[in-house]
């Protein structure tokens, strides 16, 4: 790694790591809130037990964690790409004897490497806050009917679980923008078309299976809309199996909500991130300065984009004329609806696609 | 030596260069002169290897420049705009500089510096253009290079600087046989330092030859015949500017020689007298060939 290279990259990414850190320390600071409202609700309702204290606190914490550090990821990738995308500055590091590799990975790995930490010191601060409470949780599993699944639901190798896969989310998200930022010239319109592509897939069959169990009502095309949801990996972390615990007659008595599937969902988060990183260094490798003019350098991904926007645009309309403007509409008028939304979005995207083209 | 060959470069449907050939010896000087937009930036970042060729290739001692990395440490590159990074102060950016070329040396950066007269301590954005470019001339210096490329390296500079900047050049020809490829818009600089010199016309060449063939070849003549020939001068080949004034024709030929001389005669020339030409004129006249060669009067 030349460090050269390196200490650019780690300068850029300082302020960014201190967000990074305080957004950790708030959460931690919001679980620990929780907790302590918990412990204080006790000394008015009483003990209360049959129930998975600390899963709970995190789990009302685990959509912050995501919502702020996909914030965070998009900044860095504000951050990261803000110098290198003014066309001097490209030429100037065209004309230096670093690989494009080599500036490649550098910039991947300071920015893996400042979400990481941030997790780090989320999870040790989460177990730290969970080791202070268990005090008086272990008195809550001590008045349970049955305890073993609420330990089992509160111990850290459940929370390292539940954080881990919000970690991957939030590294495959990251990646998939950094990828994009190598197929868009424009730091901003990357960002922006990379959140909108990051949603289209679970957005284009929803909306398409949701359209056609209009006209066709098959079990088949329910179950597709069903499996849309595994096309916007952000919703992992919030889909729970209830797994229901009973009493010695058989009878249920409490809940626990654990995330389902969670090995397929790390298998898929973790694919997700070798992908984005394979498809963003061949698109690095590829890359040209004289193409800085083009919005979208490669014809592949101006094909796929067109594509995109059109099938997005089309269903757009419909979800639109079906679920906010609610007419009454004849079938044909509605498919002629949705080929003219699908008609606008190709010629907007046609036109986005030819900037800078000569 | 650096060989570029049958390069062509293409921006879209817009050809910038065609059919470029230039064979530059090492520890030589070669200018590239052309009007805006005659491709002179383009073919000197195809030569540092900032962009590729459509057709055509550009080699170092037998090497491919674009994406070689070992060629590229031996080059140095001052643009016409040298953007740093903004917020990086020049210290730093010495630093990074000697991070990236193994041969950087900062005692060579001070020593420049002392000509050069930069603060170590501002910031690449409070520096004027000016001052940018001392600071890529002074870095590109340092790194030692074996081929510098220099894009308009006198733009901005006061004229103290520029001297100073032109013998540094010529030392380091002499004493390290640095090549140097240098464009500049003041053709009188370059006729003062360069061996060579290319003139670009629309992605074209337009001329090349060294600086002494030039001389001997390019010819301004002083030329009183005895009558009207406003016909026969036009016959006459190797004639690229012909201008009268009064009863006088002024022609620039690129074939001064005894046949010359011989036709000339034979048209009527009472006087031809050789009045010199400098390079830039002989850019200026080889410019105006395109335009056709019609009596100035």
């Amino acid at each position: 790694m030349n460090k050269s290279i390196l200490k650019h990259e780690t300068r850029s990414m300082k302020w960014i790591l201190l967000l990074s850190i305080l957004v950790s320390l708030f959460l931690i600071i919001m679980f620990s809130i929780i907790l302590n409202e918990m412990y204080g609700r006790m000394f008015v309702k009483g003990l209360e037990g049959n129930t998975s204290i600390v899963q709970n606190a995190f789990r009302d914490i685990s959509p912050m964690i995501l919502i702020l550090f996909t914030i965070v990821s998009v900044i860095q990738v504000f951050i990261q790409f803000r110098t290198e995308k003014d066309e001097e500055i490209k030429r100037f590091l065209e004309s230096l004897p670093i690989s494009k590799g080599e500036f490649f990975k550098v910039k991947l790995s300071t920015g893996i490497i400042n979400i990481t930490l941030a997790f780090m010191i989320l999870t040790i601060g989460i177990i730290i806050v969970r080791m202070n409470n268990m005090f008086w949780i272990k008195d809550v599993y001590g008045i349970s009917i049955i305890s073993e699944p609420f330990i089992k639901a509160d111990g850290v190798a459940s929370l390292l679980k539940e954080i881990g896969i919000i970690y991957l989310i939030i590294l495959s998200f990251y990646t998939f923008l950094f990828m994009v930022q190598y197929t868009f010239t424009n730091l901003v319109g990357g960002i922006v078309t990379g959140i909108l592509v990051w949603l289209a897939p679970g957005f284009i069959l929803y909306t398409s299976t949701y359209i056609l169990n209009e006209f066709i009502r098959i079990s088949a095309l329910y179950d597709l809309t069903n499996f849309s949801r595994w096309l916007i990996p952000w919703l992992y972390a919030f889909e729970r199996n209830t797994i229901w615990i009973y009493d010695g007659n058989g009878m249920v008595f409490a809940n626990i909500k654990i995330i389902e599937n969670l090995e397929i969902k790390y298998i898929i988060s973790l694919a997700l991130i070798i992908i984005n990183i394979i498809i963003g260094n061949k698109f690095n490798k590829d890359s040209k300065v004289e193409n800085e003019n083009m919005i979208i350098p490669f014809k592949v991904i101006r094909e796929i984009f067109k594509i995109g926007v059109t099938i997005c645009s089309g269903l757009l309309v419909s979800i639109i004329l079906n679920e906010i403007i609610r007419i009454e509409i004849n079938n044909s008028i509605y498919i002629l609806f949705i080929l003219l939304g699908g008609a606008i979005g190709y010629f907007i995207s046609k036109k986005i696609t030819k900037v800078g083209i000569r | 030596m650096i060989e570029v060959l049958d390069v062509r470069k293409d921006f879209g449907d817009f050809t910038a260069l065609d059919d470029i050939n230039i064979r530059i010896k090492k520890g030589t000087i070669h200018g590239i002169i052309g009007e805006n937009g005659a491709g002179k930036t383009t073919l000197l970042q195809i030569l540092a290897g900032i962009y590729d060729t459509k057709e055509g290739k550009v080699l170092v001692e037998g090497e491919e420049v674009y994406d070689n990395n070992k060629v590229k440490h031996k080059i140095g590159y001052v643009g016409d705009r040298n953007q740093y990074f903004k917020d990086y102060k020049i210290r730093e950016i010495v630093e990074f500089y000697s991070g990236i070329y193994e041969n950087f040396s900062k005692t060579d950066f001070q020593i420049y510096n002392k000509i050069f007269r930069l603060n170590l301590d501002k910031k690449i954005k409070q520096l004027s253009k000016g001052m940018q470019m001392r600071l890529s001339l002074m870095l590109n210096l340092s790194i030692r290079p074996e081929i510098l490329i220099l894009d308009e390296p006198t733009s901005g500079l006061d004229a103290i600087v520029k001297k100073d900047l032109l013998d540094i050049l010529i030392d380091q020809v002499h004493e390290r046989e640095l090549t140097i490829v240098i464009s500049s818009h003041h053709i009188s600089e370059l006729e003062k330092i360069c061996d060579e010199i290319t003139i670009l016309n629309k992605g074209k060449i337009k001329y090349q030859s060294n600086i002494d063939e030039i001389k001997e070849n390019v010819k301004k003549l002083q030329v009183v015949f005895e009558g009207d020939v406003e016909k026969e001068i036009h016959q006459l080949e190797n004639i690229i500017d012909i201008e009268k004034i009064g009863s006088v024709y002024y022609l620039v030929t690129d074939n001064y020689g005894e046949v010359l001389i011989a036709d000339l005669k034979e048209i009527g020339a009472q006087l031809i007298e050789n009045i010199g030409i400098t390079l830039e004129e002989v850019f200026v006249y080889t410019s105006k060939i395109k335009e056709g060669s019609g009596i100035d009067e």
